[in-house]
């Protein structure tokens, strides 16, 4: 029905008008060849400007063709005019400019939107982050995103232990993570934010709850795209080595070519993450048990058992910038971590020998083109084919305690347990995947302000699993499963009233396929007799949306959007799972949900040398036909207990988030966000008695980290110890009250508040080459957690190098 | 510049000095509560509302203790789900306690600390105290174990495990072999709290029904015999249809659960005791049913030294639950014995939820029924049997129908009275008292429900 709607709306705009536009973009240097930052590039003729990055970069986008006045200004430098011819796709323009001597800093005056200004005035609720600072820095990915507003990142243990991200009370399967726009299980389990260093990234964007139409998926939760780095302006060589406490040591390495005249790119780059996670615990689940049992709390621990190794390289190859393409890129991608499990979900039992291995070789070929056969017309294309595996591997049967030695049995032998691993019956099994995705996006710009586009996402993984402990002899019979999802989502983009209304209309078709093939096999006669079952089921289903935001004044935005998300069921959900006595439902539904965000940008206000930005969202979740698995109400019956999934009750989340931006002439940046929401299961009343169902109904969840605060601030000090150094100063404190883990009220089960701070700085020297970090992390040594009785690293140290050459 | 930074930090820091201030809990209303002689525990699971069942009693307990008087007095009305204490288990723990009601002992169930024992002195109202170590029994007996104070002083913890099946052949012409149990047994010194002995051995049936796929697929319910020397443990017996099977994923067989076929005899694993040596099977051919119950006692040590246990699970149309009695000279079961609940009642499909062995041949049972569709039971029903002549008679109680006892964990005796909390899900009720010798019902204090939420044990 909406559909169709939208069809004929889509139909009804005239296909007239053309605006031909390419993008500007270049590098400021000075007479010694250094960058520029904070320079203002400025087009005479439309009046619109830039400014330039620490490392003198510039970028204009979407500039009519034509021929015009550039007008660098800076305060370190004169100010200079060259003239500029725009054309198709990207301009390069580079700017030698000539220091002015010393100047004073105060009459800093910046306008023009940077990137991340651009994205998150766009209408969605989103977060930009920028990694540019923090690479230089001992800070993981996975750091930078806990500290944006309305994520937090759950991660059980330290580096490289399981993560799971909660984007306004959303998780688990409802928040989706994507690489450039791919689902991120493409690239396999060795291949994520655990493991890609932020010098890797270019920006990560942290959608919420309203998906764009290119980042296709079935999230009711919104989504993290990390955008990884684009950058080809200007051949360089960059690498850093960091090490710290826990044994943790991190290299990384980059290096990109282009070759102007034919436009024949290079890029590669590697990491390797190598951690002992040897950090202490000391909370009241750090336990040492005597052989009688009796518990130890309060147990001073330090982990063992708990190394994470991490390698990977990206290579790519092709041509950018040139007149077929602006970029045809080849790429390969490797990754493997070597990973030991500490524990389980909880950390009552220490493991030894719990392994886990992973690899992908993730192929991808990139092509994208701006005004392909004709003006205003772009195709996006990238493919990506992964063949990624996973190695399980726990055999050890002799139980630990926390000292690091065997756990001592009722007559001080050691306790071990035939046949059994760290964590149930031993296993060792390799799990390989192949996967295949491509996605497409084709857009028109209709006349000027005016876009429309089609997204379509094809995906499909060939699983294939083996048990390696008791292989099966002529063993390639199995049980086959197979699912294909295919999203189709058409955008139309325009902007209304002189720019200041930008509206974003999306419709999203998902199609999904599972399917499984079971032998069964019986024995007639002392024979046994070979059928298969076939099972199918195809479900789709259709949402839509709207962005939109609205300039009252150019530093009043205020933004909307709204959307019907959905999430398809899984195939255990539709198909059952008789390893898991999980009964089939093919009358399963998705699960949909509407989501709703309403939010304000404010700023930059400048006062003198104060500049103010405020900005605040809103937000509610509202999902119904939620999959959970039905509970046998005649739990005591002896038969193992078997059910299906099936579609009930529905669950609301309400919250606001907001975040507090003050900068003191250049030197001092001050950030401050909070988070807020509540969480509730809403069941309604019995169908039949009106009765309530239960004691908390409309309260909130437990285990949800409900309330949130990140403060950060850097201070920026020139020229101490030498001349054109730059010296950083850092501070970060993170904040999480306290939540229940369990309904009832309970002291006991309830994770107290968590409070960590850290300092850090950074030093670059005065060649603008070598950057040495310092981080102190947790600096209080205060005891946190992010489940529930399993504690997180305290204080601990870490330092850095920083190598890069720029211009080759 | 420098103060700048720092005022900022200092305005970060006081933000959350501030709210962390105001996130303090206010202390509940101050109780006077008299000391007494005998305390009364009542328990209360609550649902976990993330799930379509409503009043599965996941979501943890809550306890509350009364007076003797208290308990028997209609007028007096508890809430143990707002007054009550929040007892350590992220699941619904299972308790236990002294005779005399001044202790608690508990094992949590599931989560970081599943498994763990701990103590606690009883003094009336929410006011618990913890007493003596905590004892982990993870390792033995998992972080779901099956436990009860098999005897005074001492409590027994079990956990069968059943092994992976054993086949042979290559695929796809496997043959099934068998499945055989691994179990553990743990004593609790309940005194002064460790573990005092532990023991583990394979546990297969006879040849014969390893061969037809039968398994113990659970133990529960330890209780020791009135000489000391023998602790009866009830078990589940589940079976594997042997004929056909599934491939799975990995390319081994699954065989499937087969409940079409007849289930297997009622049987008992039977340890010498304290040494937990010697592990035999004993099987009864008066019921095809299991002996483990679910979460509360279901074998006691009678008046006559013989042990008494009921039986359920038998199915719809197959005559209910029995009370089978194990011999205290044999030491086996006296399968000349047999108590049939729908025999005594002149009823059909009764379900023996859990009972409550109160001296001289008496019994207070409290039973659902089987609808007959699929194993579905419905309603709650309390009966005083009596054991030596076989008879037995039912209370009327209100809201019968509706009552779900599935849940029930303990009934508690004290002198001459035996003590039922009987509400059902989400609604109030009240305790009843039962005379063990007249048989006479009386009604106590009224138990004030919340939606969703059960009242399960009396200690």
């Amino acid at each position: 029905m909406h559909k169709t709607l939208l069809f004929i709306f889509l139909s009804l705009i005239c296909f007239a008008g053309n605006a031909q536009t390419g993008s500007l973009s270049g590098r400021v240097t000075n007479e010694n060849g250094a960058a520029v930052e904070g320079a203002t590039l400025k087009i005479k003729e439309l009046n619109r400007s830039a400014i330039t990055d620490m490392e003198g970069k510039y970028e204009l986008r979407s500039v009519k063709y034509g021929s015009y006045t550039l007008v660098v200004s800076a305060l370190q430098t004169d100010a200079k005019s060259v003239s500029v011819k725009v054309g198709t796709g990207n301009t390069v323009m580079n700017v030698k400019v000539k220091s002015a001597g010393a100047r004073a800093l105060e009459q800093v005056f910046i306008e023009g939107k940077t990137e991340k200004k651009t994205i998150e005035t766009s209408g969605f609720a989103i977060n930009v982050v920028e990694t540019k600072e923090a690479s230089l820095r001992n800070v993981q990915t996975n750091e930078l995103l806990d500290r944006t507003v309305g994520v937090r990142v759950r991660q059980n243990g330290g580096l490289g232990s399981a993560v799971e991200y909660n984007l306004n009370g959303m998780s688990g399967r409802s928040v989706g993570i994507f690489i450039d726009g791919i689902e991120i299980s493409t690239y396999g389990s060795s291949f994520n934010l655990n493991s890609i260093p932020p010098s890797m990234v270019e920006r990560i964007e942290v959608y919420k709850g309203v998906l764009p139409a290119h980042l296709s998926g079935d999230y009711m939760g919104g989504a993290i795209n990390v955008v990884l780095k684009k950058d080809i302006s200007q051949n360089n060589i960059a690498a850093s080595i960091s090490y710290g406490s826990f044994n943790t040591y991190q290299v990384d390495a980059s290096a990109m070519y282009r070759n102007s005249k034919n436009g024949f790119t290079a890029k590669a780059s590697g990491f390797y993450t190598y951690t002992d996670n040897s950090y202490e615990t000391w909370g009241k689940f750090s336990k040492f048990i005597t052989p009688d049992g009796q518990v130890e709390r309060y147990y001073r621990a330090r982990r063992f058992n708990d190394s994470f190794k991490s390698t990977g390289g990206r290579f790519e190859l092709g041509f950018t910038n040139v007149k077929w393409a602006d970029a045809l890129l080849l790429g390969y991608n490797g990754s493997s971590t070597d990973n030991e499990i500490p524990h389980g979900q909880v950390m009552a039992k220490p493991y030894v020998g719990r392994t886990s291995e992973a690899q992908a070789h993730v192929f991808n070929l990139i092509y994208n083109k701006k005004d392909l056969f004709t003006n205003g017309l772009s195709l996006n294309v990238n493919g990506v084919y992964s063949d990624r595996s996973t190695y399980l591997q726990d055999t050890v049967g002799y139980l630990y305690n926390w000292d690091g030695n065997y756990r001592l049995d009722f007559y001080n032998r050691p306790m071990y347990r035939e046949g059994y691993g760290q964590q149930g019956l031993d296993v060792i099994t390799d799990i390989s995947r192949r996967i295949t995705t491509l996605r497409s996006n084709l857009s028109y710009d209709i006349f000027s302000g005016h876009r429309l586009s089609i997204n379509h996402v094809y995906y499909t993984v060939d699983r294939d699993d083996e048990d390696l402990l008791r292989p099966v002899a002529n063993g390639s019979l199995k049980t086959i499963s197979d699912l294909q999802k295919q999203i189709t989502a058409f955008n139309y983009e325009a902007q209304l009233f002189g720019d200041k209304l930008k509206t974003n209309l999306f419709l999203k078709y998902y199609q999904q396929n599972v399917g499984r093939t079971t032998p069964i096999v019986s024995t007639v006669g002392g024979q046994n007799v070979v059928n298969t079952a076939r099972s199918d089921k195809k479900i789709d289903a259709t949402g839509y949306g709207l962005a939109a935001s609205y300039a009252l004044k150019p530093k009043i935005v205020l933004i909307a959007s709204a959307e019907q998300a959905v999430r398809m069921p899984g195939d255990t959900e539709i198909l059952g799972d008789p390893n898991e006595n999980v009964l089939s439902n093919f009358s399963i539904r998705p699960e949909v949900a509407r989501n709703i965000n309403l939010g304000f940008r404010l700023g930059n206000f400048e006062i003198d040398k104060h500049r103010i930005s405020v900005s605040g969202n809103a937000f509610s979740r509202n999902i119904k036909d939620r999959i959970v698995r039905q509970v046998n109400s005649t739990l005591s019956d002896q038969e193992v207990e078997v059910s299906p999934f099936m579609n009930i009750g529905r669950a609301k989340s309400l919250g606001f988030e907001a975040e507090l931006g003050y900068a003191y002439s250049n030197r001092l940046n001050v950030m401050f966000t909070f988070s807020k929401f509540n969480s509730v299961f809403k069941q309604g009343d019995d169908s039949v008695t009106g009765q309530r169902l239960t004691q908390y109904e409309g309260e909130q969840l437990p285990n949800e980290p409900f309330f949130t605060m990140n403060g950060n601030a850097q201070y920026r000090l020139n020229n101490v110890l030498q001349k054109n150094s730059l010296l950083n100063l850092f501070y970060n404190f993170g904040y999480v009250a306290p939540f229940r883990t369990v309904w009832p009220e309970s002291e006991w089960f309830t994770t107290p508040t968590q409070f960590a701070q850290d300092l850090g700085l950074s030093y670059k020297f005065p060649d603008r080459k070598l950057v040495v970090s310092l981080d102190a992390k947790n600096i209080l040594n205060a005891e946190i957690y992010d489940n529930f009785g399993v504690q997180k690293p305290g204080r601990a140290f870490f330092v850095k190098l920083n190598y890069s050459i720029n211009r080759l | 510049m420098k103060t700048e930074l720092l005022r900022t930090i200092m305005f970060g820091a006081a933000i959350t000095a501030l709210s962390l201030s105001a996130c303090k809990k206010s202390d509940g209303p101050g109780e006077n509560i008299a000391d007494s002689d005998r305390w009364i525990t009542i328990s209360g699971a609550m649902d976990d509302p993330s799930n379509a069942e409503v009043g599965d009693g996941n979501a943890g307990t809550m306890v509350y203790s009364l007076t003797v008087e208290e308990a028997k007095n209609p007028g007096i009305s508890v809430n143990v789900f707002d007054q009550g204490m929040h007892v350590k288990s992220q699941r619904t723990a299972r308790l236990q306690a002294s005779a005399d009601g001044k202790y608690l002992y508990n094992i949590q169930y599931v989560g970081e600390d599943g498994g763990i024992f701990n103590k606690m002195s009883v003094h009336g109202g929410k006011d618990f105290r913890p007493e003596g170590s905590e004892v982990d029994t993870e390792p033995y007996v998992s972080a779901s174990p099956r436990w009860l104070k098999a005897v005074e002083g001492v409590g027994i913890a079990v956990k069968a495990e059943a092994n992976a099946v054993v086949y042979e052949g290559a695929s796809p012409n496997f043959v099934f072999k068998g499945r055989t149990a691994s179990v553990d047994v743990i004593t609790l010194d309940l005194n002064n709290p460790k573990i005092t002995k532990v023991a583990d051995f394979q546990l297969p049936l006879s040849p014969e029904e390893v061969a037809a796929g039968y398994y113990v697929s659970r133990i529960d319910v330890p209780v020791v015999n009135k000489a000391g020397n023998k602790v009866y443990i009830g078990a589940a017996i589940s079976k594997h249809n042997t004929s056909s099977f599934t491939i799975g994923t990995d390319g081994l067989p699954v065989f499937a659960a087969d409940n079409a076929s007849p289930r297997s005899w009622a049987k008992t694993l039977v340890l010498d005791y304290p040494a937990l040596e010697n592990p035999k099977v004993l099987t009864s051919t008066q019921t095809r049913g299991s002996t483990n119950g679910y979460r509360s006692t279901m074998q006691y040590v009678g008046t006559d030294g013989h042990v008494y246990q009921a039986t359920s699970g038998e199915g719809p149309g197959n005559g209910g639950s029995k009370i089978l009695k194990i011999s205290a000279e044999s030491n086996d079961y006296d399968n000349s014995y047999v108590f049939s609940l729908d025999q005594a009642l002149g009823e059909t499909n009764t379900y023996i939820e859990t009972w409550k062995y109160a001296g001289d041949g008496i019994g207070f049972v409290v039973y659902s029924k089987y609808t007959g569709t699929g194993n579905t039971r419905t309603g709650g029903y309390i009966a005083r049997v009596n054991l030596n002549n076989k008879t037995a008679t039912k209370y009327t109680l209100p809201n019968e129908a509706t009552l779900n006892f599935g849940q029930i964990q303990a009934i508690t005796m004290h002198d001459e009275d035996v003590f039922i909390a009987v509400a059902p899900v989400g609604m109030d009720g009240n305790m009843y008292i039962f005379n063990r010798k007249t048989g006479e019902m009386t009604v106590g204090a009224k138990l004030v429900n919340k939606p969703g939420n059960q009242y399960i044990g009396v200690y």
